[in-house]
């Protein structure tokens, strides 16, 4: 904490850390400007995969059901799919691709609450989907986040992560200075 | 230069695990820092311990690079220090233990952790698409 006080009283990390602040929010505001202008802009399969447990955990801590966000967050990081057709279990089993053609899938996600969402997903058709599925639940958690505060949906994830890499660009410079030998300069 | 990146801002404008296991791992990386072996912050081992879990359930790969740097970091200090492991020890991996333990008690997550773990495989277009 001493270190902290000494850091904020010193005009030039001051001055540093005012600077990348500002260089954050203009590059993270364009970046996010950038991604509502192409919202139409559909997902890759692999997005879908990370949106829908997210807009379930999201639904469930809207309706304060504590019980089966944990249920869901553990039911993630499963064999989910089955040769890339339907889940197996939990509430991933409402979730239907429907192919369209050979090049993309249509993805309809209904939770056990009543919420639904269909979005169109590219989908290779090398990938093999039960090996791009196991994928435990906390990028859901922080997701979840964001759709409770908007709604859920792809631009609202896509924002998120433009947030997370905004927020990791601060945290590195908190860690640099951790890090310097000069902890009185910086 | 990071904000100037554009592969990063790539996968960081698309609902993908990298972002979130970026600030993930800085996080895990910034509180073991504020912990050095000289000083007894458990407070700051525990938030290490948390965030190094939250890397592996982001991503189990996330959390394999981290967990891999900290109990290195940590067995080349007690080789320099000659010292034996002690409550610093638990107070880093206990919580993260515990909690990779009660992810792994149901079987099937383990077989989607080893099946993560293979590369992924090509298929015949006809089986993915029919």
């Amino acid at each position: 904490m001493k270190v902290m006080a000494v850091r904020f009283s010193d005009w030039r990390w001051l001055l540093a850390f005012a600077s990348l602040l500002v260089l954050v929010g203009l590059v993270g505001a364009t970046v996010a400007n950038g991604v509502q202008a192409h919202q139409a802009c559909a997902p890759t399969f692999d997005e879908a995969v990370h949106v829908l447990p997210a807009a379930q955990a999201a639904d469930d801590l809207r309706h304060l059901d504590f019980a089966s966000f944990l249920r869901h967050s553990y039911d993630q990081g499963s064999s989910t799919f089955s040769r890339g057709r339907r889940c197996r279990r939990g509430f991933l089993s409402a979730l239907r691709l429907r192919a369209l053609g050979k090049r993309g899938y249509n993805a309809r996600f209904e939770s056990e609450s009543g919420f639904s969402t269909l979005i169109t997903v590219k989908c290779s058709p090398t990938y093999d989907q039960d090996g791009i599925a196991q994928y435990p639940f906390f990028h859901s958690w922080l997701i979840s986040l964001f759709f409770l505060l908007a709604s859920p949906g792809l631009t609202v994830g896509r924002v998120a992560n433009v947030a997370f890499v905004c927020l990791s660009v601060l945290l590195a410079f908190f860690l640099a200075g951790e890090l310097s030998p000069r902890k009185d300069l910086w | 230069m990071v904000l100037g990146a554009m592969p990063l801002w790539v996968y960081g404008s698309r609902v993908y695990l990298e972002p979130a296991g970026l600030l993930v791992t800085l996080a895990a990386l910034f509180c073991y820092v504020k912990a050095p072996p000289e000083y007894a912050r458990r407070f700051w081992l525990a938030c290490t311990s948390l965030l190094a879990a939250a890397s592996f359930f982001t991503k189990y790969s996330f959390g394999i690079f981290v967990l891999g740097g900290l109990g290195l970091s940590e067995v080349l200090g007690w080789l320099v220090m000659r010292h034996r492991p002690d409550i610093r020890c638990l107070c880093l991996f206990g919580p993260c233990v515990v909690l990779l333990l009660l992810w792994f008690v149901n079987p099937d997550k383990l077989s989607g952790f080893l099946v993560y773990t293979r590369a992924v495989t090509a298929q015949p277009p006809d089986e993915a698409n029919g």
